[in-house]
Formats: structure tokens, sequence, C-alpha cells
């Protein structure tokens, strides 16, 4: 089915889209390009002056299995098991830098994937992104790996970077529907009472899947659909405060450190119940396993 | 100066957009409660009410099928919330289709369309499957354009066309374009669910579904991490997300071979892919007035939501409760008698009855 239809659409489309390139919105069209480029030429002119120190614009958010970067649906081998990343995801809120003690606030960029400076790095389906972006317009993939800042910044001179995996609990448990990208993605939300998954990892075995979901727990509110009005007893919101280990550029994602004693099998899924052993070891190694650091 | 020149360009371009195309009717005014948001629309084929009523006509008109026995409206009928209430759907030549005919409930907010394919991503490309496909036939026209395309340039459409298009002959390209703005404005979102989640209305649902939804969006149940946010199902986007999430679940129906294999003669997700990863993975349906749409699931295997309920609780079916391939959130459960009837009161909830009158969505509306 899929390749007749396949045949049926592409052959379709294409009648289509030549058919409406002969309307008489034609010139309009050609309108638009010109002034794109125009607008392009504008803008490059006007950021090269900007960037006269070697300041950063972004940092690389990267996830590194036994020393390595892996890529999507790479094959990892976990108590001699094979395991895939099915879909990996969190949010990183509050970024600052300290120089000698002093700590300066790092404004992000707004963009579907960052508002209210709070950013979701995603890492899933790379292998999709190319196809998705070029024949599905408004859809943007599933893939995303930097913090953009708002302000380039030189990290010459700064020693400590520090973020928050989690989202401030006044942003936390809004009506989802009112709120910018990425604070309203379905799968990183439970409801409005326990608010957003901080951190999101579903692992895909041979025989077996496991997952872990990071956010906070002993929230009380009337129900599902209504917001705590004070803090949860659990916030689980991890803060991490790391030593520049080189330029600055990458902070990285250390996949074997955070499931580091972990077994992973379909009975030890962390979703933050009480007593789950492996949400303890998990917790545990977000504390003192290095499971971030910042190159 | 960078920003006088921009505003200068925009004023520019809305300038050649007035001269060049005719002043824009009234924006299209969706049917949608303040908050929700809207969806969005392929550039090319904006909303407007005249494409909406052509599309509602054409929807509900036999005439599109070859042989002037079927309709979108035969298998997609407004009082099974636009489903079919029989297990599969049967085209224009009898032919059996192998899969459930979906229920057509926000659509419009669809960022995958069917029940399984990651690259049919606007309603305008999946309109041209019922409409063309030989194998199976649904509506049959290939092969018979001209002869169907006749049917539609008479005094009856040609007002119909000529408000919608400006232009009164039928073409394929308006005829897709029309439907795909009617059934895009299939919306419901005003369900009592919605005037106690979203309106703030604490008396809007009853004890026993207000009691449903703690079960639905615990992590006992775990239904809300696929048939998650306003829609009911991952696959959503609107114009403030944009975010593709990939929304597809193997949920262990089958499993032919012992390693995962869903029948033959549909594998999900993995007929398109080829990936082994997504054999028998589907999207997650919405769940907005899945009351009304039975059967279930894509090949309409279970009869009722009682019989869904079941199959989740026991973590699958058969041989697919073992399923390697299955989602870790398929994991099986308890349920108490009570705490059953309380799932089903809140998926009842879930059911919009202004969306689901016909006279609302066409029926009555229907050109003579
Ligand atoms: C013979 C029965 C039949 C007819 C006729 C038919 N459909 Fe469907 N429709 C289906 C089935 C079955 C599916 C699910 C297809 C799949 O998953 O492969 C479907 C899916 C759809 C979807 C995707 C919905 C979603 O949520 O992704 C849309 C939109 C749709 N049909 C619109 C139409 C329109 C418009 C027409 C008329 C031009 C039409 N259909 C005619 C049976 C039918
Ligand atoms: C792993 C993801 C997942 C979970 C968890 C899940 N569902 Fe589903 N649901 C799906 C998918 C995928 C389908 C479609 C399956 C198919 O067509 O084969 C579906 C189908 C359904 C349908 C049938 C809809 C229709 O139109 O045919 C209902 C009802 C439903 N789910 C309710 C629930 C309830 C209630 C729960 C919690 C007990 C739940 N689901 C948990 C993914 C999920």
């Amino acid at each position: 089915m899929p390749l007749l239809h396949k045949r049926i659409i592409t052959v379709i489309t294409q009648k289509m889209i030549n058919d409406r390139l002969t309307t008489r919105c034609r010139f309009l069209h050609q309108a638009m390009q010109n002034t794109l480029v125009l607008v392009f030429i504008l803008l490059s002119s006007a950021c090269s002056k900007l960037q006269d120190k070697p300041a950063l614009s972004e940092i690389k958010v990267e996830v590194f299995f036994q020393q390595a970067p892996i890529r999507c649906e790479q094959i990892v081998s976990l108590d001699e098991q094979n395991w895939r990343i099915n879909q990996l995801a969190f949010f990183i809120s509050e970024l600052n830098v300290s120089q000698n003690g002093v700590q300066q606030a790092l404004p992000l960029t707004t963009n579907d994937w960052q508002s209210n400076d709070v950013a979701l790095l995603q890492y899933t389906d790379c292998a999709e992104q190319a196809s998705q972006t070029e024949q599905s317009g408004p859809l943007i993939s599933a893939y995303h790996a930097s913090l953009q800042l708002a302000e380039p910044i030189d990290f010459s001179e700064v020693m400590q970077l520090q973020f928050t995996l989690g989202i401030p609990f006044e942003l936390n448990h809004l009506n989802p529907l009112s709120q910018a990208s990425p604070l309203n993605i379905p799968s990183m939300f439970w409801s409005w009472r326990a608010g957003h998954k901080f951190m999101r990892l579903d692992m895909l075995g041979d025989e077996q899947s496991w997952v872990f979901h990071l956010g906070s727990t002993e929230c009380y509110a009337d129900s599902a659909m209504r917001a705590p009005t004070m803090q949860c007893g659990q916030p689980n919101r991890l803060t991490f405060d790391l030593p520049k280990q080189q330029q600055g550029e990458t902070l990285i994602l250390h996949l074997d450190r955070l499931l580091s004693g972990v077994a992973l099998n379909n009975k030890t899924a962390c979703l933050m119940q009480p007593d789950q052993e492996s949400c303890v070891q998990i917790m545990k190694n977000m504390a003192d396993n290095q499971v971030f650091e910042w190159q | 100066m960078l920003s006088r020149s921009v505003k200068y360009i925009g004023f520019v371009v809305a300038i050649a957009a007035i001269v060049a195309c005719k002043p824009a009717p009234d924006p299209y005014k969706w049917p949608i409660p303040i908050g929700f948001p809207e969806p969005i629309v392929p550039a090319d084929n904006p909303m407007s009410e005249a494409k909406v009523a052509l599309g509602r006509a054409l929807f509900f008109d036999v005439n599109l099928s070859f042989n002037q026995s079927v309709s979108c409206a035969s298998c997609h009928q407004p009082e099974f919330a636009f489903a079919q209430n029989s297990q599969f759907a049967m085209g224009a030549t009898q032919q059996v289709l192998r899969r459930n005919s979906q229920a057509l409930v926000n659509i419009a907010y669809n960022s995958n369309l069917t029940w399984a394919h990651s690259g049919i991503n606007t309603i305008e490309q999946q309109i041209l499957i019922p409409m063309f496909a030989e194998d199976p036939v649904e509506l049959g026209i290939t092969g018979h354009e001209k002869e169907v395309l006749n049917r539609f340039n008479n005094a009856r459409y040609r007002p119909l066309f000529e408000q919608a298009f400006d232009e009164s002959e039928a073409n394929f390209e308006r005829i897709v374009f029309a439907l795909a703005s009617y059934v895009r404005s299939l919306v419901s979102l005003n369900s009592p669910f919605d005037r106690y989640a979203y309106l703030a209305q604490d008396d809007a649902m009853s004890e026993s579904a207000l009691r449903g939804m703690e079960l639905f969006f615990s992590e006992r149940l775990e239904c809300f991490h696929c048939h998650g946010g306003f829609n009911f199902t991952q696959s959503s986007q609107h114009e403030n997300q944009r975010l593709d999430l990939r929304p597809f679940h193997n949920t262990g129906l089958y499993n032919e071979d012992g390693v995962g294999a869903f029948p033959l003669h549909d594998q999900g997700l993995y007929e398109v892919t080829h990936k082994a990863q997504d054999m028998g993975r589907f999207r997650a349906p919405t769940l907005r007035n899945v009351q009304y749409s039975a059967p279930y699931m894509h090949d309409g295997s279970l009869a009722t939501l009682a019989d869904v309920i079941d199959f989740y609780a026991a973590g699958g079916r058969a041989a697919g409760i073992n399923n390697p391939l299955k989602s870790p959130f398929i994991q099986g459960f308890t349920l108490q008698a009570e705490e059953k009837q309380d799932l089903l009161a809140f998926l009842a909830s879930l059911s919009d009855d202004a969306f689901l009158s016909t006279e609302n969505q066409g029926k009555d509306r229907k050109l003579e």
C-alpha cells in the first residue's frame, strides 16, 4: 500500500504545485523571495559587527556513553544486553556562569525550543530529521542539542557553569495550552498537579524496555487538572555546578554514569515511585557521579 | 535602522499582496472555545467559510465515487464521531479495507495522519488516498477522472466553487482543498472534561468521572503517557506547538512469531519506515468522543470500551502481552469493578454532544 500511495501523492502534489504556480499570485511569490534575500543580507551584515570577541552564542549539549558521543539509534551495551535510546529529552533552566565568585545569569533566546529561559534538549530520531523537515512544512524535527544564548558570551574568564535540570515551580504547573513552546509539549507533561517531566529517558532493549521520568512528587491539588498552590514536597529539581574543563563550548550528559548501578528491565522503570530502587540509585548518581560535565 | 528597513519591506510586501490578490475575505472563525490554540493550516489552503461549505457538500455526496455508491460519509458518519460502527470499512467496489474507519475529531491538530504513517502530515495528502487509491478501492476515482469531475460542473456546485475559489469550475485540486477545509473544521473541544479542566468549572464532571480521571492520569494505569495533551494523543500540533514527537506505539495487540511480528497484512509504522523497532507501532488516537466510535483499534478488533480497558489491564492481548517491542507503558494493572466504571465515566466525559449532533456537522445542511 505505501508504495502505491506514495506514487499517487507525488504525482498529484507535483501537479498541484505546478497548477498553483501558474495562478495570478506568481509575481507575489517572486516579490517575497526578493524581499527575503534582502532581509538576509541586511541581517548578516548587522550581525557581523557584534562578533569582535571570540564570544559563543550557543553551548552544545551532547550525550556520551563511555567517553564517546552516541548518535541516535546507536546500540549501547548494558549488563551484556543491547539497548537503544527511544526517547531522551530534558529541560534546563536557571543557567548561570560565575567568574571569581560573581554569578551572572545567561538569558536564552526565545524560539520553539526555549522560552522563559527554559530550554528543552531532545535526542530522538535524528535519522528521520531530513525527510521530516523537507516535506512537512511546519513540523520541526525531534532532535535538538544546543542551548542558544540571548547574548553571546566570552567564556575565557568564566570558571563555573550552573544550571537546574528541571523547570522552576512558577512555570511548572501552568495551563499547558497557554504556555509557549517548549512548555506545552504533551509528552513532557504529566498534569497540572505534577507539572512537567524534567527528564525523560525511554530505553528499548531487544526484549525489554525501561524508562526513567524525573519530575516533582508529593504535589497537592484538588485533582490532576488543578495546580498546587504550594511547592511540592519533593520538587526534584536538580542543580549542577560544573567547573570548566576546556573551552566551555560543550555540556555533556554521560548516559553510562547516569545509569551506573541500575539494572535495566521491565520491572525497574523509574517513574518517581517512592521506594523504587532504580530511582534511589539514579538520584544518587545525579548527586555524585559527575553525570554532567562542562568541557 | 535595521528594524526600520524591515518595517518598510513589510509595508511593501503588504501593498504587493493587496495589489496582487483580491481583498481577503473575513478571517475564518474556528469553532474553538477561548483559550484553546488554533490549528496550523497549510499556507496554500487557508480556511474560509466558503471552502468549508463546499467541502461539506462534497463529503456527503456519493457522486465523488466512480460508481456513485459511497461518499466520504459512508465510512465517516457524524453520529459515530465520523467513524463507522463496523470493524472494517468497505469501498465503492465492496472491497473490504484492512483497517477500521477513523473518527475525524480534531484532525486539524494531527501532526501525522492515518493509523500509522510518519510521512503523511497534511490532510490534503491524506485525502488523495480515499479518492484515488486503487488497492484497496475506496472512492475509486482513478480511471474515471473526467466522468467524476463532470458531475460537479453543474448548477448546484458551480456557485459553491465560485464562492470558495473565485472560479466556478470543479477540478481535483479544488475538491481536495475544500474537503480538507471541511474535515479540518471538525473541531470538538466542548466536553464536560474541557469545562472542568480548562474553564475551571468544578461541577462539570461527575464524582465518578473525576475518580476515573485520577486513574487515567496515574502511574498505575499510565494512559496519559500516550494519550497526552489536550487532544489525548501525542500527535498534536498547534499554532504554539510545532515540535514533532513521532508518537507511535506498540500496544501488544499481537505477537505472531514470538519475537514481536504483527500480522503480515498490517504491521503498522514498520511498513512505512522498515525499521525493526517500528513493528506494530500505531498512532495513539484522540480519545475525544471515543464513546461513540466503536469498534476500537486500527483493526476494530476490540468491540467496546470495556474490552479496551480489559486489554490494557492484561498488558496486551494473548501472545502480544509478551511482545518484546511492546511499549514500556503497557504493563498491566488490576482494577476493581467500581474503578472500571469510573474510568468509563471519565472516557464518557470526553464526549461533546454538540459536536455529535448531525445538525451541526452537515447532514441537515447537506445540499439537495
Ligand atoms: C471506504 C471507507 C472510507 C472512505 C470512503 C473514506 N475514508 Fe477516510 N478513512 C478510512 C479509513 C479506513 C481510514 C484509516 C486509514 C489508515 O489508517 O490507513 C481513514 C482515514 C481518514 C483520515 C485520517 C484521519 C486521522 O485521524 O489521521 C482522513 C482525514 C480521512 N479519512 C478523510 C476522508 C475523506 C475526506 C474522505 C472522502 C474523500 C474519506 N476519508 C473517505 C475509510 C474511508
Ligand atoms: C503505549 C502507549 C499507550 C498507552 C499507555 C495507552 N494507550 Fe490507548 N492507544 C494507544 C495506541 C497506539 C492506540 C491505537 C492502537 C491500534 O490502533 O492498534 C490506542 C488506542 C486506544 C483506544 C481506542 C481508540 C480508538 O479510536 O480506536 C482507547 C479507547 C484507548 N487507547 C484508551 C486507553 C486507556 C484508557 C489507557 C490507559 C489504561 C491507554 N489507552 C493507554 C497507545 C496507548
